[in-house]
């Protein structure tokens, strides 16, 4: 069995608007990460990261060893190495890289691993936007098939940057400033209010095995039941098959692994980008594989924080469910009793976590809260 | 005038993790490696030496010193401004 023991999130709700770049946007973000950023001797990532790097939990563990040992740095579409990006004006959000080494991601998994003790194992994940929980996969691989006692996720992604704005406005899947303008809010699985603004956010998660909690006599938080991870038959690398199939097969791959019944699941964290492919991919997956289960969405509270969006927002999710409900998924313009369009009560039942990441990746997790 | 070998303790604590052992310098002659700086943590300290003391990326690539005193000695010849004071420094870089 794994539990996830201990875990630290960051993100916020704060938006400021972005009109000095091509697409002007608004974007969730902590200013403080940018603070001298341009001298090139300060990575935004690795500011976002020391949020969750809680010192206390980090001399817990080192102080507290319970076997092999492994750390993962999900880094999502691993943005921290921008070398020979294309050049942008000198706006808010430009900076350099001055000190290479530390920003190349496993240089920086690396270093950032020696501050939670000796480590078996180091590695990094550049699943796009699914990162955060395709890595569960290999959290589940590690401890019950590789007698790992301890795995170490933190993720971290550096969304709220030129290349990334820009990117998503050019794929037209960001809500824009003029968009926004004509009245549109971010919302998921709604007629009216759709899209998702960016965000950053990063997540640390520790999971340990059964006999590393009993050694502990640790209080878990959750259980992490089965995961999976999945690809479609897609043309389309940035595109999704609106039938749903790479959801699906990530869906039905992680209740199969498991031995989960459709029925016991109840509650759905969705991808929730709101974008139209995947409203229809999404919705298509669950009504699919599910019988009755409430879903809801966190982008459109703290933006989609790519790489650590799968993981944060469960963590998220959790943190809800504790406080007795699940949220309703903001901007609904419809009443809507599945695709929460008002709160409800925790119901009975287990968590199904999903995230989607270009390049044809989708991933589900389902967990039980403790 | 700063002492340097106080400064370099300074930089040299910020770069390493702070969770690791760190052998303050007690001389100029003191060897990085028995610091137990290692290259990386090399690497971390001289980017920040050389902005404290406005050395170009340019002018410091060839440099490959190995004790305290050989960095204060490219430092001196190349500087273009100098920390005014401990304070000062460790604010600007920390």
């Amino acid at each position: 069995m794994i539990y996830l023991t201990h875990y630290r999130t960051a993100s916020t709700t704060t938006c400021n608007l972005f009109d000095d770049i091509v697409y002007p946007q608004k974007a969730h973000w902590f200013p403080d990460t940018y603070a001298r950023a341009k001298s090139g001797m300060f990575y935004v990532p690795h500011k976002l990261a020391e949020k969750v790097l809680d010192p206390d939990l980090l001399t817990y563990l080192r102080e507290n060893p319970v076997g092999k040992t492994a750390f993962i740095l999900a880094a999502g579409n691993a943005h921290f190495a921008g070398i020979n990006q294309r050049p942008y004006p000198n706006n808010t959000l430009n900076y350099v890289y001055k000190f290479l080494p530390f920003t190349l991601t496993q240089v920086y998994a690396g270093r950032t691993a020696q501050a939670f003790g000796n480590m078996d194992m180091v590695t990094t994940d550049s699943s796009a936007c699914a990162s955060s929980l395709k890595v569960m996969m290999d959290v589940q691989n590690l401890i019950n098939h590789y007698h790992f006692e301890r795995v170490i996720v933190l993720t971290v992604e550096d969304g709220v940057t030129n290349a990334v704005l820009e990117f998503f406005g050019e794929a037209k899947a960001v809500l824009t400033k003029k968009q926004e303008d004509l009245g549109i809010k971010p919302s998921a699985f709604d007629s009216q209010n759709f899209g998702f603004r960016v965000g950053q956010g990063a997540a640390l998660a520790v999971f340990e095995s059964h006999a590393a909690v009993n050694q502990q006599q640790l209080n878990p938080r959750a259980r992490l039941i089965g995961a999976y991870s999945a690809s479609e038959a897609s043309t389309n690398a940035i595109g999704q098959c609106e039938d749903g199939e790479g959801f699906i097969k990530a869906i039905n791959g992680a209740m199969h692994y498991s031995g989960v019944m459709p029925d016991e699941i109840t509650i759905v964290k969705t991808h929730g980008t709101g974008t139209e492919s995947n409203n229809r991919a999404e919705k298509a997956a669950l009504f699919n594989t599910l019988d009755q289960f409430v879903a809801t969405s966190y982008k459109q509270k703290i933006g989609h924080t790519m790489g650590s969006s799968g993981l944060l927002e469960t963590l998220l999710l959790l943190e809800d469910l504790k406080s007795g409900y699940v949220p309703a998924i903001e901007n609904r313009t419809e009443t809507d009793s599945v695709f929460l369009s008002e709160s409800v009560r925790t119901p009975d039942g287990l968590i199904l976590s999903l995230a989607a990441g270009m390049g044809n990746i989708y991933s589900a997790a389902i967990f039980k809260g403790l | 005038m700063i002492d340097f070998i106080e400064l370099f303790n300074v930089v040299a604590r910020i770069a390493k993790p702070a969770h690791m052992s760190f052998k303050p310098a007690e001389s100029m002659e003191d060897l990085m490696a028995d610091l137990s700086i290692d290259s990386l943590d090399g690497l971390v300290m001289m980017m920040y030496l050389t902005e404290l003391y406005g050395v170009s990326d340019e002018t410091c690539k060839e440099w490959h010193p190995t004790t305290v005193q050989e960095i204060h000695d490219l430092l001196m010849e190349h500087k273009t401004i100098e920390p005014e004071s401990l304070e000062k420094a460790k604010e600007q870089i920390k």
